[in-house]
């Protein structure tokens, strides 16, 4: 260990191929102890190729997997003291409840009476205790879920692994169920490695996120600095509802300093960017960072609205900005705010929140 | 209200309709089995009236009792020669699931070098008419010492068996989600513990369904049950029942009243495990 | 649930064996093998009881079903581990002696005993050179078995018994299509099946003349047509008869209590000679190892001896001249085919005799079944069957130089796959990986390759021989060349292989799809959810898969008989005509498969129903919501999902169809003409009636295999390309 510290699990150089296809290339992952880790990426990423080698499902063509100062890349996954729920929970169907839950515990010969006081303490904690003698085809969908939670739980492993658990229920289920998630994972105290491809999950949950690119890590961090920070246009596009608006535009230097055209409007450059040559730009501009003009979002363009979805909490507004070659534009107004098709908004945003991209390499420019 | 009842009254005859379809379709194959029944049953055979619908007219337990050694007094041997027929062919059941299910399930699951070599192979082995290898199968069990033992009778059905036993528990594990045994191996099971404790169970209906069919193979054989057993007590049923026909003459009393004896434990067999075999049991396992 | 049936298999299976084998361990013991049931079984049980009393030795009895005794025989007399004695007839003994199953036995039979067997007996069990291959034992033949209730007297010829008047009852019934009863015809008028040199008998005048009698006796309906053996009996027991040719195995399955006379067959008025029936002698043959020892003689004396006859002869028509002469009380129906045996001519010995069975049958059926036959047309069939007679005759095939060539070919073709095999890359590091999968098929792969495919190409390895099984000598790949230009023959003529395998081709497409489509179709009845009676009406469909099929194929063939058969019966009573179901290919062939769809539909129905539980109620659903109808549904739902899991039993099952061979054996035999054989059947009839030519069945057996590997190839082929 280079650093001294030694996490709860980590992946290095991590590769992976099915026959001539690579899936993960050069991954390199460590979760420290406790840590709540998503992976997240759109499907076909390999994010749950990742996830299912670190569970020993899938060995890796190089690299190693280590949990605390341990290389498991060769164990199979009995043997590496993890749990894992599946995406459609694979509950025995010939089992109860009751002995879904006890499964792993008989197999690693724990003593009937700790069996029986680790199902009781897990079914109590996911409300279980009704359903114990039923067959998981007598139960709904959400329980299932439960179930599946509760087999993960009563392990009491040094690791979880979540593999899409929300993906197979209702929207109102799923965001109930997340946030039980999160409370299980500070209650347990045990590290975790989640999979998802929805990036409110993602965002809600994670400690660490770590967005992954057709095999790689795009960028890893806490979830805000891959929001605010993105280090591509990808990451900036990946995260956030409604997507990031992407505009061309030209960074340029004029007498009254550096600042950014798009068509005829005109933005100011951020600090960070100031040392940039005079270039073609992306530009990102959220659309909650979008807002009425005002004295600290200096109005920068005007919107012509074509349609608006009204959400009760806030609007979403989208329209064209003129004279840039009516480029497709969405921002986020409060809901008291009357709009109507065909108004013009004069809109402004904080210059801070720009963030700008090389238009080849989708690169940010901040770095 | 009134639709309710409408459709109440569709159903009725859509359900009539299914019962009428399943009655002509129990008509269809039992009526041949009347005809048996009929001479089996008969003091004078089948006479040539009352061909449409055979019945006996002159009703007579005396087949029954020539068929199973009764009226000779040899009913121990009889008894002895079932317990034969059953033993044989539960032990045949139970081999050729025991070694068809690790094959099928590494065919189902698993790479390995030689297994489209194995599995065309095995296809093979089915499309081979089997003319001209009773001699050499004789020889063999006599190299192995299994010549006129009853275990020798069940290596040689089970073996016989394999191909289509593997070739159909194959199909319904591979029907079993992945996910379930992957499920398993978190939870601290090896592969092959996985396979015995979640794969084997939930492959429950196939699997009864293919010991039923390795049963029923072993059941009526009786070309290599004469050929390779040489003791009257070491005979199975079908052996006994196949000694009515000869050459020039057959006792077709004896010969249909032996038959229907001998179908009655499979019958009662199937009714009992029925639900074992057609239930499913996948069901809820994995969200589909 | 489960547990519980498991545990009650568990507990038969461990009853059974603790039951033991019961294998014989007696020193000094005697082993005598028998076909007999009933009373005959009886007598002989009773001597061989008498002996053992009398001299300590133990015997061992086994009675072996008829259709298994043959290869039952071959099988362990060539591994030494047969029976001592056994009964057999004497027609058997010219195969027998090619095979090397029999010795001669002249310690139990000395010459001194001569005199003690009829003289007809005695001149079967020696050769021309006076050597014994057996001990007379017992007669079998046919004669005329008449019901005193309506026959009076004795008729004093066929003519005019077949005149005589009573009461609606067929006059005479006999296999009229079998060349066995056939045969007292033919030998009337001077013939028979076999002349010398093997030549073939059944042409001529006494063929033609013999074949127009019979064809006399069916036209004038005073003798049923088509009649087989169970048929001659059901009419004669139901008084629809007054008298029948048969044989004493035919009467003492009679019910008791019918008034019953048996008398030789009466003269002909047609024919110059009085009609001879065949004979055949039942003889004790001694195996080859066991010739040496003289407690087996003396023992196979005891049993033919003149004191066993008197136990005897309560059940059968002993060979003892001594007994008939006695004062014995003998039954008087064994009396008579006693002196009807005497009047007959004794079955030849030549392995050619069992050749002549098929195209004299052949004949018979055609002449029998024509509308009209004039000279020519009788001629004709008569020149075709003996052409047949003599394509069956095995080829003398000189040994090619190339013996051996066969051996090195496939030696060569093995190693180069192996070594093609090896030499791609990741051969080796394959096979390191694959360790772990090869544990859980090792004991699968070596049960099927010893008992499976070690007999299958043992079998295949006698196809490049021919002649008889111990002595054959190496023909290359002479019979697939023969069979191939299909000995000469036409290649679309009958029997050819290549008509025939388009009727199998037929027959198996036929079978399967009435197999799938009907079982599909109760499956799907059955597992319509709120059925009631469901479990009963499961069980009640899988009846014909659970009876033996061998009884079940007999009552077919018994429900498709043009006079008695239930299905024109039923045509009748709808008015419509009735159908000779055996005569045209097409009846004969819808006959097969109404059989085979019969035994075959249950199997298929309870794999569709295990499938069936595994298609997602959910899906079904869906596609409920869909609004799709329930055809809809179940084409583009339930259909699809089920194919996958079928695939197995559906390939599987057109594989045994196609292989199918007691089905055809069984109802229509190959009628008409060997039209409805498929290749299976001819290979078995190459085995077992035509010249007993294994090689020839196994060059069959391999060709069928190469078409269904073909088949399977192709369609795999196919498959692809679609997908």
């Amino acid at each position: 260990m280079p650093s001294g510290t030694v996490h709860c699990c980590e992946v290095r150089n991590l590769e992976k191929a099915f026959d001539q296809t690579v899936v993960l290339s050069n991954v390199n992952l460590a979760m420290p102890s406790g840590s709540f880790t998503v992976l997240v990426g759109a499907s076909g990423c390999g994010k749950s190729t990742l996830l299912r080698t670190v569970a020993g499902l899938e060995s890796p063509t190089s690299g190693s997997i280590w949990m605390g100062d341990r290389d498991v890349t060769a164990l199979p996954p009995k043997d590496r003291d993890i749990a894992m729920v599946f995406q459609s929970y694979a509950l025995y169907p010939h089992l109860s409840v009751r002995e879904n839950l006890a499964f792993g515990l008989k197999l690693r010969r724990t003593p009937e009476t700790e069996i029986a006081g680790r199902v009781a303490e897990a079914s109590a904690i996911l409300g279980l205790d009704a359903l114990l003698d039923r067959l998981p085809k007598q139960l709904s969908g959400g329980q299932r879920q439960r179930v599946a939670m509760g087999r993960a739980i009563v392990r009491r492993p040094r690791m979880f692994l979540f593999d899409e658990p929300l993906s197979n229920l209702d929207a109102a289920l799923r965001a109930e169920v997340r946030v039980d998630i999160r409370k299980l994972h500070d209650r347990m105290g045990g590290t975790t490695l989640y999979v998802t491809h929805d990036q409110v999950e993602a965002m809600t949950l994670a400690d660490t996120l770590c967005l992954l690119r057709a095999g790689q890590i795009e960028q890893m961090g806490p979830p805000l600095e891959l929001f605010d920070r993105p280090v591509s246009r990808y990451v900036a596009e990946f995260l956030g509802s409604p997507k990031i608006n992407c505009l061309d535009g030209q960074l340029v230097y004029t007498n009254a300093g550096p600042h950014i055209t798009i068509g005829s409007s005109t933005l100011s450059v951020p600090e960070r960017y100031r040392a940039l040559s005079p270039q073609s730009v992306v530009v990102g501009l959220r659309p909650h960072h979008l807002t009425p003009a005002s004295a600290e979002a200096p109005q920068f363009g005007t919107l012509l609205v074509t349609f608006y979805e009204a959400l009760g909490f806030e609007t979403y507004v989208h329209g064209t900005l003129q004279g840039a070659g009516d480029k497709a534009l969405v921002i986020r107004v409060d809901s008291n705010h009357r709009v109507a098709r065909g108004d013009a908004i004069a809109i402004g945003v904080r210059p801070e929140h720009t963030v700008l991209f090389d238009p080849k390499s989708g690169r940010a420019l901040d770095t | 209200m009134a639709n309710g009842g409408r459709l109440n009254a569709r159903q009725n005859v859509k359900a009539l309709v299914v019962h009428a379809l399943l009655i002509g379709a129990v008509i269809y194959a039992l009526y041949p089995v009347l005809w048996v029944l009929t001479v089996a049953f008969s003091r004078d055979g089948l006479g040539t009236d009352g061909f449409v619908l055979p019945w006996p007219r002159h009703w007579t337990f005396a087949n029954f009792a020539i068929a199973t050694g009764a009226s000779t007094g040899k009913s121990a041997l009889f008894f002895r020669q079932l317990v034969n027929s059953l033993t044989v062919s539960a032990s045949t059941a139970l081999l050729s699931i025991a070694i068809a299910a690790p094959a099928a399930y590494a065919l189902a699951r698993m790479q390995f070098v030689g297994k489209r070599t194995g599995l065309s192979g095995l296809m093979l082995t089915q499309m081979f008419p089997t003319v001209a290898s009773a001699v050499p199968l004789y020889f063999i069990l006599s190299q192995l010492h299994l010549l006129d033992r009853r275990a020798g009778l069940v290596v040689a059905y089970s073996a016989t068996a394999l191909p289509f036993a593997i070739f159909q528990l194959k199909a319904a594990f591979e029907a079993i989600p992945v996910e379930l045994e992957e499920a398993a191996m978190v939870d601290g099971a090896t592969r092959f513990e996985a396979f015995v404790r979640v794969v084997l169970p939930v492959a429950r209906p196939a699997l009864a369904v293919t010991a039923l069919f390795a049963f029923m193979s072993a059941w009526n054989e009786f070309v290599l049950a004469a050929t390779l057993m040489s003791r009257e007590e070491a005979f199975t049923l079908p052996v006994v029942l196949q000694r009515f026909v000869g050459e020039h003459s057959a006792a077709w009393g004896p010969f249909a009243a032996g038959s229907i004896v001998v179908s009655i434990p499979v019958m009662a067999i199937f009714y009992i495990a029925q639900k074992q075999l057609l239930s499913g049991l996948t069901a809820g396992s994995v969200k589909g | 649930m489960k547990a519980w049936l498991v545990s009650i298999l568990l507990v038969v299976v461990a009853f059974g064996f603790v039951l033991g084998d019961c294998r014989s361990t007696a020193a000094n013991r005697i082993v005598l093998w028998h076909a007999y049931r009933g009373a005959e079984e009886q007598a002989l049980l009773e001597l061989t009881a008498r002996y053992e009393a009398q001299t300590g030795t133990t015997v061992e009895v086994l009675a072996v079903p008829f259709l298994a005794y043959a290869s039952k025989l071959s099988s362990a007399i060539e591994r030494d581990q047969g029976p001592d004695v056994f009964i057999d007839a004497h027609e058997r003994l010219g195969s027998y002696r090619d095979d090397g199953l029999v010795v001669h036995a002249d310690a139990a039979f000395p010459k001194d005993d001569n005199e003690r067997y009829d003289a007809i007996a005695t001149k079967v069990a020696r050769d021309d050179e006076g050597v014994a291959w057996g001990v007379p034992f017992a007669l079998k033949g046919v004669a005329l078995i008449l019901n005193t209730s309506l026959v009076e007297g004795a008729p004093d010829s066929i003519e005019s018994l077949v005149k005589s008047r009573n009461d609606g009852a067929y006059p005479l019934a006999y296999e009229a299509e079998s060349a066995y009863v056939h045969a007292p015809w033919l030998h009337a008028f001077g013939g028979s099946m076999l002349g010398p040199n093997d030549a073939y008998g059944f042409t001529g005048e006494p063929a033609r003349k013999s074949v127009l009698f019979a064809r006399s006796l069916v036209s004038s309906g005073l003798v049923p047509a088509s009649a087989d053996g169970a048929l001659v009996k059901q009419l004669f027991e139901s008084g629809k008869a007054a008298a029948i040719i048969g044989g004493p195995g035919l009467v003492s399955e009679l019910p008791k209590g019918l008034p019953l006379r048996v008398m030789p067959l009466p003269r002909m008025h047609a024919a110059a000679s009085a009609p001879e029936p065949f004979l055949t002698v039942e003889l004790l043959f001694l195996a080859p190892r066991s010739v040496a020892r003289p407690e087996v003689s003396a023992f196979a004396r005891f049993l033919a001896s003149d004191e066993s006859a008197r136990t005897r002869v309560r059940a059968q028509v002993v060979a003892n001249a001594a007994t008939w002469k006695g004062a014995e009380a003998i039954a008087p129906h064994l009396r008579a085919f006693h002196d009807a045996a005497l009047a007959s001519r004794p079955m030849s010995t030549r392995t050619a005799m069992r050749a002549t069975w098929e195209p004299v049958e052949q004949a018979i059926r055609s002449a029998m079944r024509a509308p009209n036959i004039d000279t020519a047309s009788l001629d004709a069939i008569l020149v075709e069957s003996a052409r047949r007679f003599e394509s069956s005759k095995p080829k003398t095939t000189s040994a090619s130089k190339a013996r051996g060539f066969t051996a090195v070919a496939v030696t060569l073709f093995a190693a180069a796959l192996v070594a093609y095999r090896s030499s791609r890359p990741r051969f080796w590091s394959g096979l390191r990986a694959s360790a772990g999968a090869y544990a859980y098929v090792m004991h699968a792969a070596i049960a099927v390759f010893v008992l499976v495919v070690l007999p299958l190409i043992a079998g295949a390895v006698t196809s490049f021989f021919s002649g008889p099984r111990n002595h054959m000598t190496y023909a290359g790949i002479g019979n697939y060349v023969d069979i191939l230009t299909a000995r000469g023959g036409p290649l679309l003529g009958y029997g050819s292989f290549y008509r025939t395998l388009l009727v199998t081709i037929v027959w198996t497409i036929a079978n399967v799809t009435l197999h799938v489509t009907i079982g599909l179709a109760l499956a799907l009845l059955l597992s319509r959810p709120l059925l009631r009676l469901r479990g009963l009406y499961r069980t009640l469909l899988i009846v014909p898969w659970a009876v033996p099929s061998y009884v079940t194929a007999l009552a077919y063939k018994g429900m498709f008989h043009q006079q008695f058969g239930a299905v024109n019966a039923l045509l009748r009573k709808c008015g419509a005509e009735p159908v000779s179901w055996f005569s045209h290919f097409s009846t004969a062939f819808a006959a097969n498969v109404a059989t085979n769809v019969w035994l075959g539909f249950p199997f298929m129905m309870v794999v569709i129903l295990g499938a069936l539980t595994n298609v997602p109620k959910d899906v079904l659903e869906a596609a409920d919501v869909d609004g799709a109808t329930s055809w809809q549904r179940f084409r583009h739902v339930t259909l699809p999902l089920l194919l996958p899991q079928l695939a197995p039993a559906i390939v599987l099952g057109a594989v045994w169809t196609f292989n199918m061979f007691n089905v055809v054996f069984l109802v229509s035999g190959g009628e008409p003409d060997n039209q409805t054989d498929i290749l299976v059947s001819e290979a078995y009839r190459w085995a077992f009636t035509r010249h007993a030519q294994y090689g020839y069945a196994a060059a069959y057996a391999v060709l069928i295999f190469g078409i269904l590997w073909l088949t399977s190839r192709l369609s795999r082929r196919w498959q692809t390309e679609v997908a």
